[in-house]
């Protein structure tokens, strides 16, 4: 990034001029987008003091074309054009950037592919909140007045060249203000119209006579809304006023004239429609748009119907919009930090059909029952009489392929599309019947006498290599058989079936299949049934078992089968035949409502299932592994089927309620909503370039809906950070791309209830989400990582074990794998698999009947969590990897992971704090006879640390694994050995470092705003044999402490090298201490753009410097380095 | 997760139900006079924001005692919206930004000045936490203005404060009027609460402060000497955790099961909101009335449009909603 001109503003102030170390530089800030403007082809974002640059033409990169920090200590509200004096698209434009007390005007210019920004007035700070601010026009060539709208209800008009307020005007109002909007270009004829902490709009002219205390009397007072006003908007060609309250409504007022307004304002509409409080509001000529906390932006008409709906931010809302009128293009952005681009005039109906299909009367036979749709434009249909009608939705013309009565009342219809063209279809019926035949020759159909009892389901499956005329059918029959079919079609030859394999599903009450895909390579084939299962069987066909041609006797007689397959006699019977078993089964995966669909994808097994899930699986050692589990909506209670796209999109189809959805997860909009009725009925969804099509049966009709400019994905501007505050962030390694750059990772938790894993770009200063973990039914607020083997920062791969804990006591567990992607010089893969998971009430969440029971525990939340250091022993398989957690219930935990059986157990556990316990770390010491002791450090809201020998329980706990005992009764722990009163309330901060032998110091910061700094020492260990039983002591040995070193909680603490100590608070500064003998000493100060801290998370990247991450409402990345220049390192401390 | 599930999260709204207090802001007041003894000699009282009461309620419990017609002690309690009647405490609804608001509060008191000023009050917060702690900072200096009117001198002073970005601003705004200002945590706020309480005593004002209520007090600018943005001299007062450490701590979860002595049973809410903003939208929400998209719908044919509700059930609802 070039030199930052506005920084030239920051030393003048003399603030920075002082520091003794290298100068901190924010290399990448994610927060709440609060502005958005249209400057010609282009898009200003305000993100927290930086404004940056996008390009709104849809095919253009995304990514901002540039950044720039404008306004010092304040964040971007406000983005305001000055009228160009001759347009020009590629003109430079004029901007006045505003948020806070402050504001300053910058220049835009486009030169070819670059975009220049230079300062014109420097920033400027004022005595008040500027709410609004508006360009006036002057008689001067250049215009450098503005009026800006204040806190308390006041108008100022401030001359930028001079850099003063010429005059301020107040209203007779005087009160605080949420909102304030200001109309006109001449002070003569300005107005503004003031939202106020009374629930009222006041309208009131700037230049209007004062009265005897220097005061202005509104023209208007507009009353209406039951809270207050957010957000304000004029649109003079109609004289229309709209407001948006924290009565969750937008109104419309008829005011005409803003400076005649009539005595009594009619409210012309009043819109509820948001589900929460709406935060601004804009008019058009032909729409309204309003955008809320429930993270919608609603587009209205005039009369008062929601024309559109954009849902696509994650969390806690929306808050700024910005529209281009004559595209029809809509921004949002969120305070998920994301920016989204939508589209107003795309779902237009004019290219949607959505109707009942005729039905061909008076032909027609039996009712409809099964739909199926063989691509956008051609229907297959079986009715309740056994017929099969096919139907050219283009032209609505209707042929019947089929008529059997032996198909009749049950109505069971596949089809599959051949890779040749051709589409075969099966029917099958009650008495073990499956008749296949061509669409395009339905005469040359084969039947075949399989079961003696119903034939339950049929589905399809390409085969890996398979020969373009043929395809797999799989039939299941009575007693759990399944039958693999190979079905082939010549135009000449007719159809051909063979017979491959018979395979037994496991036992349950609905025995049969519901969905079959083969393995890429073919040798296996999975399967999923309505028990929920997922399993693999292995293919191992035996050939030229049973061939029989379409008009041959064979096919169409039961008697005439001939049946090579070993133990199989056809119709199979009632009884379990004899027959290949599962490989791999994991019984009831998917949960009793079964598995729908399975998909192969690029190396990995993605199952749907009936359980709101779709699993991502992989095979290791012909075993189905499952690697994770998610959840693409929480609202979609019936998975159907993926659908990937070209792009790594992904579209999920399932069943909301009464509503089909087609849900598109990269993306996280909904695509396709059709109440159709719901999932139970038969259902069908094609998809073809921008054609789609949806069929249903609803009380004995087809439905049929039909677009030509199928919705797809909105783009994304800028992606998503997370939807509510982040709580902890968390460093796991740093990679060398081939392109040789340096990518540094790290996982961050929400209140969201997920975590992301994030990778940044040290050269670009880019952040791209890897991948996000939504298991957590609750908060995260502690992560932590165990790196496997040596840790080495520039490895080129890393792999790692990454635990998450909060809310509803749950901790998951999952290993993560990176490496460099091949295929791009730049970007980083990454593997999650989710390895164990643990919750304290889980036994509640399995109780019936919970809902008429009180559950008397406590609703326990994990604090703050930490891996201890691992504890090998040669006669363990693995090494033990130990856990501590610090609960909101009082109690230090420990727990233990079994990575080999993916279980996590709680092994020991003590209520010795009686508080809340915030923040626990861990530490090791290495005693002379060379053993490994281990401690921890645990501290709580009464602000004491404890400090804990675990070594004795964790061996303990190692014996009892040893002995194969995974069932394990958590011990008691020990009293602590050593309790420290650190601070005077809560500890929110604490960091624990080895300095020298057997000695630590212990960095803590506390809710009163203070910072301690403890040195202990470890004891020297008690005689050699036993100390096995013996706890180490722990000895205090100075303690330095800063109180007020805060405005506010201390929320990060870490030491740095060379006893230099790095803290953060609530207050957003970013503080350096030198940590002297009996003193911590003020080195330097760094305001942060991060509100409301909550974490700090610091690397060394090379000698001396260091890059960190602080995350609250939003996150941000820092580099500096130390300078070490005439520092010691200093023995003793 | 039912109705116990918040008795459970939140230990002091828990309490609070349990002892008849409105808020669970009742016992933040209560720690904080623990450790400041704000209500010794105290006869003139006045609580500013105080809707729905709960701090109203702790100074007639502790300053009338047993006796809510104790007539030598006056409380007074003024805020924007209504507020359910409390025995002993005299109501103002009105603003406590204009002088007319001062005057009243003096009339209660027959022309004496007020021993003890608190406020309570917060702003609709937006979740922005620039704008939130901003507004929060206007609300604390219009309480600060009609207390300079109202207060004796060498008066106290309580009122919330968000311990946020430029606090320390506040801090040295404070420090104008009173030369005791510290930072008050009691234990029942919660540790990751942005909220903290000054205690401003000893009210002197500078010589020749003339009170005055045109202008509202205008929060500080940061100082290059005594109160910088980013170098060692801020304005940053001293800090007290009140309450005892062996009171409930706000941030424990705690079973249900309190004391094995007696039985949990589940307390409704003191003093349920009187008309909150969001009232009429919860109504249309819970009546699936909210404007929604329109889905796409088959064309209209014999059975088209029955998903939608029906006319008279709109008007019924309606009806129901303005009585």
């Amino acid at each position: 990034m070039s030199a930052n001109p506005y920084q030239q503003g920051r030393d003048s102030r003399g603030v920075f001029t002082s520091h003794p170390c290298g100068v901190m530089e924010t290399e990448l800030l994610l927060a709440p987008i609060t502005a958005l403007e249209i400057v010609g082809d282009h898009l200003i974002a305000g993100e927290g003091p930086n404004i940056a640059i996008y390009i709104l033409e849809p095919g253009a990169s995304p990514s901002a074309r540039c950044s720039r920090q404008v306004l010092q200590n304040y964040n971007v509200h406000g983005i305001k054009e000055q009228q160009k004096l001759s347009p020009g698209a590629n003109k430079p434009s004029t901007l006045a950037i505003f948020g806070g007390k402050s504001f300053v005007v910058v220049k835009l210019s486009f030169q070819d592919s670059t975009v220049k920004l230079s300062e014109v007035f420097p920033f400027c700070e004022l005595h008040d909140w500027i709410w609004d601010l508006q360009w006036l026009e002057g008689r001067a060539e250049m215009p450098s007045s503005v009026a800006v709208a204040l806190g308390h209800n006041s108008v100022a008009l401030y001359d930028c060249v001079g850099q003063r307020i010429l005059q301020e005007v107040h209203c007779q109002e005087k009160c605080i203000l949420y909102s304030a909007h200001l109309v006109g270009s001449h002070w003569e004829t300005l107005v503004l119209v003031a939202g106020t902490v009374f629930h009222q709009l006041v309208v009131w002219c700037a230049a209007d006579q004062t009265d005897d205390i220097g005061r202005i009397k509104p023209r208007s007072r507009i009353s209406g809304h039951s809270g207050v006003i957010f957000s304000i908007c004029f649109l003079e060609s109609r004289g229309i006023l709209a407001s948006a309250s924290d009565d969750r409504s937008v109104r419309l007022w008829s005011v005409c004239d803003l400076r005649k307004p009539p005595a009594l304002v009619p409210c012309l509409l009043v819109c509820y429609g948001h589900q929460s409080r709406v935060w601004s509001v804009r008019l058009l000529r032909d729409y309204i748009i309003s955008i809320g906390e429930d993270s919608t932006c609603l587009v209205w008409n005039y009369q008062g119907k929601v024309v559109h709906s954009f849902k696509g931010h994650k969390g806690q809302g929306l808050r700024a919009v910005a529209v281009h009128e004559g595209r029809g293009w809509v921004f949002t952005g969120g305070a998920d930090s994301g920016i989204r681009h939508w589209c107003l005039k795309e779902r237009s109906t004019s290219g949607n059909k959505f109707w009942q299909l005729k039905f061909p009367f008076p032909a027609k036979k039996g009712s409809p029952r099964v739909v199926k749709l063989v691509g956008v434009n051609h229907l297959l249909v079986m009715t309740d009489a056994g017929v099969v009608y096919s139907c050219d939705l283009a032209s609505e013309a209707w042929t019947l392929l089929l008529e059997d009565a032996a198909y009749q009342s049950y109505s069971l219809l596949e089809a599959s599309k051949l890779a040749n063209g051709g589409i075969l279809c099966a029917i099958g019926n009650l008495s073990g019947q499956v008749k296949v035949f061509p669409v395009s020759s339905p005469t040359h159909s084969k039947e075949l006498n399989l079961y003696e009892g119903k034939v339950h389901n049929l589905t399809w499956a390409t085969a890996p290599k398979q020969d373009p005329n043929t395809c797999s059918l799989f039939a299941s029959g009575p007693a759990g058989a399944l039958l693999w079919l190979e079905v082939s079609w010549h135009p000449l030859g007719g159809t051909t079936v063979v017979v491959k394999q018979c395979f037994l599903l496991p036992v349950c009450k609905q025995r049969w299949h519901t969905c079959t895909a083969f393995l890429p390579q073919g040798e296996f084939l999975l399967c999923g049934d309505r028990r929920g299962s997922l399993m693999m069987f292995a293919c191992k066909p035996t050939l030229g078992l049973e061939k029989a041609r379409a008009g041959d006797e064979l096919g169409s007689s039961a008697s005439g089968f001939i049946c090579n397959l070993p133990g199989v006699t056809f119709p199979i019977g009632n009884e379990e035949p004899q027959a290949e078993r599962p490989v791999s089964l994991l019984f009831g995966l998917h949960g009793k409502l079964g598995v729908t669909s399975i998909t192969c994808h690029s190396d990995f097994i993605y199952s749907t299932g009936r359980d709101s899930c779709y699993r991502q699986l992989q095979v290791q050692d012909q075993q189905l592994h499952v690697l994770r589990k998610q959840k693409p909506w929480k609202d979609l209670e019936w998975l159907e089927d993926l659908r990937f796209g070209p792009n790594g999109s992904l579209w999920v189809l399932g069943f909301h309620a009464t509503h089909f959805v087609v849900w598109s997860v990269s993306s996280s909009e909904m695509l396709l909503f059709i109440p159709c009725g719901g999932g139970h009925r038969s259902w069908s969804y094609a998809h073809c370039l921008s054609i789609e099509a949806f069929a249903y049966v609803k009380s004995g009709e087809i439905w049929l809906y039909q677009s030509k400019e199928a919705s797809s994905e909105h783009r994304i501007l800028k992606a998503a950070l997370h939807g509510r505050g982040l709580t902890c962030v968390c460093h796991i390694g740093t990679l060398k791309t081939f392109g040789r750059e340096r990518v540094s990772i790290f996982a961050t938790g929400s209140e969201d209830n997920t975590v992301n894993i994030l990778a940044f770009n040290v050269q670009t200063h880019t952040v791209t989400q890897l991948t996000a973990i939504g298991d957590h039914i609750s908060s995260v607020r502690a992560l932590t990582v165990v790196r496997n083997g040596v840790t080495q920062p520039e490895m080129g791969r890393i792999s790692t074990m990454l635990f998450s804990a909060g809310g509803r006591a749950q901790i998951e567990c999952y290993r993560l794998m990176f490496s460099p992607k091949h295929d791009s010089s730049s970007s980083v893969a990454c593997q999650l698999v989710h390895v164990a998971s643990h919750r304290l009430d889980e036994h509640w969440d399995h109780k019936k009947n919970k809902h008429k029971l009180l559950k008397m525990d406590p609703e326990t939340r994990y604090m703050s969590m930490v891996a201890l250091a691992r504890t090998e022993d040669p006669e363990l398989p693995g090494p033990l990897h130990f856990l501590a957690a610090a609960c909101s219930d009082g109690s230090v935990r420990l727990f233990l992971l079994l990575e080999n059986a993916q279980k996590l157990c709680l092994v020991a556990e003590s209520f010795h704090h009686q508080h809340c316990v915030l923040k626990v770390e861990a530490f090791t010491c290495k005693t002379a006879s060379g053993r490994r002791r281990h401690f921890m450090g645990s501290a709580a809201t009464d602000g004491s640390i404890a400090f804990w020998d675990v070594t004795t329980a964790l061996s303990h706990i190692a014996v009892t694994v040893k002995a194969g005992n995974t069932q394990m009764k958590p011990l008691a722990l020990e009293p602590p050995v050593l309790t420290i009163q650190a601070h005077s309330c809560g500890v929110n901060s604490l960091h624990i470092q080895e300095t020298a032998d057997r000695r630590f110091v212990v960095v803590s910061g506390s809710d009163d705003g203070s910072i301690s700094v403890h040195v202990i020492d470890v004891k020297a260990e008690s005689p050699v044999g036993q100390e096995t039983t013996a706890r180490t002591g722990i000895q205090a040995v100075r303690k330095v402490s800063r109180l007020c070193a805060h405005a506010a909680q201390v929320t990060g603490v870490r030491l740095l090298h060379l006893n230099f100590l790095l803290s953060v608070s609530v207050d957003q500064r970013l503080t350096l201490w030198s940590l002297c003998e009996d003193s911590l000493s003020f080195l330097w100060s760094k305001f942060c753009h991060v509100a409301d801290v909550a974490a700090l998370e610091c690397w060394e990247t090379e000698g001396h410097s260091y890059r960190g991450a602080i995350c609250g409402q939003g996150l941000e990345v820092l580099s500096w380095g130390l300078d070490v220049q005439g520092r010691e390192i200093k023995d003793g401390i | 997760m039912g109705r116990s599930s918040k008795d459970k999260r939140d230990i002091y709204y828990r309490l609070a139900k349990e002892e008849g207090w409105r808020a669970r802001s009742a016992f933040k007041l209560l720690q904080l006079d623990e450790e400041y003894h704000l209500f010794q000699g105290v006869s003139r009282a006045v609580d500013l924001c105080a809707a729905p009461g709960s701090w109203s309620q702790v100074l007639s419990r502790k300053l009338k005692g047993e006796d809510p017609k104790n007539a030598d002690i006056k409380i007074v309690a003024v805020d924007l919206q209504a507020m359910a009647p409390l025995p002993g405490v005299i109501q103002i609804q009105g603003d406590i930004t204009k002088v007319s608001t001062a005057q009243e509060i003096i009339r209660h008191f027959e022309g004496q000045p007020a021993d003890l000023v608190v406020c309570d009050g917060a702003p609709d917060v937006t979740g922005l936490h620039d704008i939130d702690e901003y507004i929060q900072a206007q609300l604390l200096l219009a309480a600060l203005n009609i207390t300079t009117h109202v207060l004796k001198k060498g008066g106290t002073f309580v009122a919330k404060i968000f311990r946020g970005k430029d606090v320390t601003l506040l801090y040295s705004q404070l420090r104008i009027f009173f030369p005791d200002v510290t930072c008050a945590k009691p234990r029942s706020s919660r540790n990751s609460s942005i909220e903290a309480f000054v205690v401003c005593q000893n009210y002197s004002p500078p010589e020749g402060y003339v009170p005055n209520m045109s202008n509202p007090l205008l929060d500080h600018c940061y100082d290059v000497d005594f109160n910088q943005l980013e170098g060692p001299n801020r304005v940053i007062v001293p800090f007290l955790a009140c309450g005892d450490l062996s009171a409930y701590d706000s941030d424990r979860t705690y079973p249900l099961q309190l004391d094995p002595e007696k039985e949990y049973t589940y307390v409704p809410p003191t003093q349920p909101p009187i008309r909150p903003a969001y009232e009429e939208a919860c109504f249309l929400k819970k009546h699936n009335l909210l404007t929604k998209e329109q889905v796409p719908h088959p064309q209209l044919s014999e059975q088209g449009a029955q998903n939608f509700p029906l006319q008279t059930e709109v008007v019924n609802a309606l009806e129901e909603l303005s009585v």
